[in-house]
């Protein structure tokens, strides 16, 4: 019997040392970067942040990064070659975020393309969005002075990133005859808008709130009157790719990598704005009813 | 909660021992306990028969308590017989009278002073490697002492770790893994009191010393209605009486535990004592043969006293207290400058409670009285400084009565437990910040167990709990189906399990065995099915096999919520699984020189998570996977070889790999919910995951290895040499791996172990 045990013990030797017992916990996939970043209509240089993926947890923020970012215009094929600068952030860690010195033209389509040394390459593109059709409609007044003007733009499915209205005024200051009031709406209830259906939205323009708002905006007291040229509306839109899962920004999920993304070869997103414009002009009757004076009279 | 359904079943409950109170009008009850005459201890699985003059038999057998009833046997003259293997038989004669119920308590004398490996055989007969009844495995002392273990007293959970379908983390964190379910989901009873966390973080150590033991019924699924409140698995352990003769006891030393324990009467023959107090004595002992830090120390009291009342009462008093701290994982955020970690583990169970055995003069049944406090406290964080604390308080009562009606033994029973749950968790951990919650639970359950002549038994249950502060109540059926014919034996259980108080704790991290217990939110109570099916052979005295397949169906667990955040707790969210398996099991031997066991084990373990997150990155609605204890395959080989004195005991184990979380690497992660300016968010940490635990860890495979003697040293002194190898190839296996700093943490390498005890029997 001693010798049967012993025979198992050998081969329970043998069969241990032809085990492995490495592990690899990585799963070896062609991916080498994040990227994070949007062109801008509004501005002559854009910005994107490049994260070369780790193998390690700790982020020892290399001044370094083995990458060049480019950015072809699809309508021209002009390549744009992006400058790198090493940002330190608030939190004290280091990046790496480049900058393009370039306007995007709305409705092209942009080409990135984060490129390593060896050629690899994340890639991703996106085209600016275009304006739509818009309509203001006439003023709503639902009590004396409580009034509302509703603007619905066409070819809109999401909400905007940002609303802003401006009222254009004069006489509150000597040295500047004309000033805009800007009031950016707040991402609160409905006041980015709503979807109407038939890719349409509308936004709700509170005359009554903003009101008290351009006195505050403009420093002066609630009982000054000043004069209204005209009122516009700015709508910061992204592209079609920017719409996240189920249209809510959740980052318990959206962390998930693969969630949101459109970079092949990579992570992250790479997206663009542009801004669309309305103006209008209140009626007399309106424009005094809410407050203000009517241009060119006393 | 159909309430018109509950009073049906009581109103059929009073009938039927109403019904048959009345039919036993001309037949009458004998029964009593029997114990050993040396010392005192209940002796289960006596066989009590009781013989007409025209040959008719009546028997019955002793349980655990040593308790035995034969019911329903006509008035008359008997012979009346107590036989036990290694006892010497007794024999009687008895006459009965109608509506008399007769006490009669039994001391069996042991038939040779030298018969210790005859005891082992008989310890055996209701217990072994390979037999497994319907999910239940009984393990006696006899049993434990099979497997090597680095203490040369041996303990329970070393024992429960060679058994198929139980997958423990290794020889750390001390958590059990039973069939596919999570070590929050076992019950563990120890004298009927309930212990929280009783497996110390060096996994080859539990609060169970083999020595305090007398049997421990682990049922690995299927269990009846006398258990309730958890989904995976019972593991009812009930231990020895003291000596009720003379004053006995043992200390030992080894390199990481030294014990004593003490026994002996407090009234001779009537009321006893037994305390056990054990030690880990790591830092002097396996830290310096091994010459590495093994941050671990832990330590378990145990005291009992047990008294005779009467012939026909017994009251115990039991009390345990255990303790446990070590660091066991990784935290790269909280590292000191040698890149130790310093987040630490703490937990301690108090438990002290009292059980009356009582047999009505009047009434042909078992009663049996149980009352519990227990309490678990749980710590976790920088030393001295923990971020999340956890602690329960539990009050039981409970009523189990057997009514022995015939063949027929009703069970029934009613229970009643006030539970306090409060966590302070630091703001991060699974929803919960702040919380204290005080939960009653009141219940009752019937399950009669009809024999047939034919070797049949079946035990159809009913379990009634109901939480009247969470307005929860739940109905349980439950069934088991025993067929003994020949050497074949067939078994069949099943049941629905439902976990009202949950242990919550973040399985992703094997590191981090904190567990916060609370009550489950209403509606979303983990609810379990279990089915079992099994078979037996024993074709000739020393050889068995057995084969038993489970299934289980999961519904409303909760498990961490996937997320690609570093976090080292996470939120919960609801999962359904299944576990499904089978084990086959071999034992051959007797015990006298030779007793060996296989077993193979093939199990899969799958949840299925809905999870936002991974429906969109995948396209499923549900995404299934295998969670971290999922094992495959396990198989297990036992050996105890006994040559001129020396006992020789050795144990191979091998498992698949578990599955971990493989990743492909780290980023920053930018949400870009609106016009962020890159220039000024820094983004947060992430690790990107792809689907969950796809990964599978190497397998896990280790051989240890035993070799003591015993020698006499005086009349009643004995001294017991040990030594062993544990690890004996020095196998690798991984404990984890940290995926944050590449970190692996190993299983204990191969570790020469000395032991000394000395006893007086």
């Amino acid at each position: 019997m001693s010798r049967l045990i012993g025979a198992f013990l050998i081969a329970a030797a043998l069969f241990a040392t032809g085990c492995e017992d490495e592990v690899n916990p990585f799963i070896d996939e062609d991916r080498f970067y994040s990227v994070f970043g949007f062109l801008d209509t509004a501005t002559d240089t854009q910005y994107l942040r490049v994260v070369p993926l780790r193998k390690e947890f700790a982020d020892t923020g290399a001044a370094d990064i083995d990458a060049r970012v480019f950015a072809t215009e699809r309508e021209t094929g002009r390549t744009f070659e992006w400058r790198d600068s090493v940002i330190t952030f608030s939190d004290g860690s280091i990046g790496h975020v480049f900058l393009g010195d370039f306007r995007p033209v709305p409705g092209w389509t942009y080409d990135l393309a984060v490129e390593r040394s060896d050629g690899v390459r994340a890639e991703a593109h996106t085209t600016i969005p275009i304006r739509s059709n818009v309509n203001v409609e006439e003023p709503v007044f639902s009590g004396p002075e409580i009034a509302f003007q509703r603007v619905t733009w066409s070819e809109i499915d999401a909400r905007p990133f940002r609303v802003e209205l401006w009222y254009r005024v004069a006489g509150t200051s000597p040295r500047e005859p004309f000033r805009d009031a800007v009031v950016i709406y707040p991402d609160e209830g409905t006041r980015l808008g709503q979807p109407l259906g038939n890719e349409e939205w509308q936004i709700v323009v509170s005359l009554t709130a903003d009101r008290e708002k351009v006195n505050e905006l403009l420093g002066a007291s609630s009982d000054a009157s000043p004069q209204l040229f005209g009122v516009g509306m700015r709508l910061t839109m992204s592209d079609e790719q920017w719409r996240p899962p189920d249209g809510v920004f959740d980052e318990e999920v959206l962390v998930q990598p693969g969630t949101f993304s459109n970079v092949s070869g990579g992570f992250g997103f790479f997206g663009s704005v542009n801004q669309f414009t309305v103006e209008w002009v209140l009626s007399p009757e309106t424009t005094e009813r809410m407050g203000y004076s009517v241009p060119g009279t006393r | 909660m159909p309430i018109f359904r509950i009073s049906h079943a009581w109103v059929l409950v009073g009938l039927f021992l109403f019904t048959t109170a009345h039919a036993q009008a001309q037949t009458t009850t004998i029964r009593g306990f029997v114990n050993d005459a040396a010392d005192g201890q209940p002796i289960p699985g006596v066989n009590v028969t009781l013989v007409a003059a025209d040959g008719a038999l009546f028997g019955s057998a002793t349980n655990t308590d040593g308790f035995y009833a034969v019911s329903r046997v006509p008035v008359g003259t008997y012979t009346f017989r107590v036989t036990f293997i290694g006892y010497e038989t007794i024999e009687d004669t008895v006459t009965l009278e109608a509506d008399v119920i007769v006490t009669r308590n039994v001391d069996l004398a042991v038939a040779n002073t030298e018969l210790d490996e005859v005891v082992v055989e008989v310890e055996r007969e209701t217990a072994g490697a390979a037999n497994v009844t319907a999910g239940l495995q009984t393990v006696r002392p006899a049993d434990i002492a099979l497997v090597p273990s680095p203490d040369i007293s041996a303990d329970l959970v070393n024992y429960l770790t060679a058994l198929p379908g139980i997958v423990s983390q290794g020889d750390r964190g001390g958590q059990l893994f039973i069939r596919g379910g999570e070590p929050t989901q076992n019950l563990v009873l120890l004298d009927g009191m309930i212990l929280f966390q009783p497996f110390h973080v060096v996994g080859f150590f539990s609060a169970f010393p083999s020595d305090i033991i007398n049997t421990a019924d682990v049922y690995a699924g299927g269990y009846g209605s006398e258990f309730g409140g958890r989904l995976s698995s019972v593991m009812d352990i009930t231990t020895r009486t003291g000596n009720k003769r003379r004053f006995v006891g043992a200390a030992s030393v080894a390199p990481f535990v030294s014990t004593l324990r003490l026994e002996g009467p407090l009234v001779p023959g009537k009321v006893s004592f037994l305390a056990s107090i054990r030690e880990s004595v790591i830092e002097q002992g396996a830290e310096q043969i091994i010459n590495e830090p093994l941050p671990f120390s832990f330590g378990d009291l145990f005291g009992k006293i047990h008294a005779t009342l009467g012939p026909s009462a017994q009251l115990s008093i039991t009390g345990i207290s255990t303790d446990d701290t070590g660091r066991l994982g990784v935290n790269p955020l909280n590292e000191d400058s040698d890149g130790i970690t310093q987040d630490e583990v703490n937990y301690s169970n108090t438990a002290v409670g009292g059980r009356l055995f009582f047999l009505p003069s009047s009434l042909p049944l078992f009663a049996e009285i149980t009352g519990s406090f227990s309490k678990f406290d749980n710590e976790f964080g920088s030393v001295g400084k923990p971020d999340r604390t956890t602690s329960v308080e539990m009050t039981s009562f409970a009523a189990d009565i057997t009514y022995f009606v015939g063949t027929t033994d009703v069970n029934w029973g009613l229970f009643l437990t006030s539970s306090t749950l409060e966590a302070d968790l630091g703001g991060l951990f699974q929803n919960v910040d702040k919380s204290s919650e005080s939960l009653t639970e009141v219940g009752a359950y019937i399950e009669p167990e009809f024999s047939f002549g034919s070797g049949l038994r079946v035990q159809p249950g009913l379990r009634l709990q109901s939480f009247p502060s969470l307005g929860e109540s739940f109905v349980e059926p439950r069934l088991r189906i025993v067929w003994n014919t020949g050497m074949h034996r067939f078994s069949l259980a099943g049941g629905v399990y439902h976990q009202q108080v949950t242990g919550l704790n973040d399985r992703r991290d094997a590191g981090d065995i904190f567990t916060a217990w609370t009550a489950a939110p209403k509606g979303v109570v983990p609810t379990a099915q279990h089915a079992i099916l099994g078979y037996r052979i024993a074709p000739v005295d020393g050889l068995a096999f057995s084969a038993e397949g489970f299934y289980k169906n999961l519904t409303d667990l909760l498990v961490p919520e996937w997320t690609a955040f570093p976090r080292f707790t996470t939120n919960l969210e609801e999962a359904d699984g299944t576990a499904q398996g089978f084990d086959l099991r071999a034992e051959v031997g007797n015990g006298r020189v030779f007793q060996g066991s296989v077993s193979y084990a093939w199990s899969e373990v799958e949840y299925e998570s809905t999870s936002r997150g991974l429906q969109i990155l995948t396209g499923e609605d549900a995404i299934d996977y295998s969670p971290p204890h999922d094992r495959t395959h396990q198989l297990n080989a036992m050996g105890a070889l006994t040559v001129k004195d020396f006992h020789l005991n050795v144990r191979w184990q091998f498992g698949s790999g578990l599955p971990f979380n493989e990743s492909l690497g780290f980023d920053r992660f930018i949400l870009l919910d609106s016009l962020v300016n890159v220039l000024e968010e820094p983004g947060d940490e992430r690790v990107l995951f792809n689907r969950p635990y796809t990964g599978r860890l190497p397998t896990y495979h280790r051989i240890d290895v035993s070799l003591d003697r015993e020698v006499r040293i005086g009349p009643t002194s004995f001294l017991t040499l040990q030594a062993g190898l544990i690890n004996a190839y020095d196998r690798r296996n991984l404990f984890f791996l940290d995926l944050f700093t590449l970190r692996r943490v190993d299983q204990l390498p191969v570790i020469p172990t000395f032991g000394l005890k000395l006893e007086v029997k």
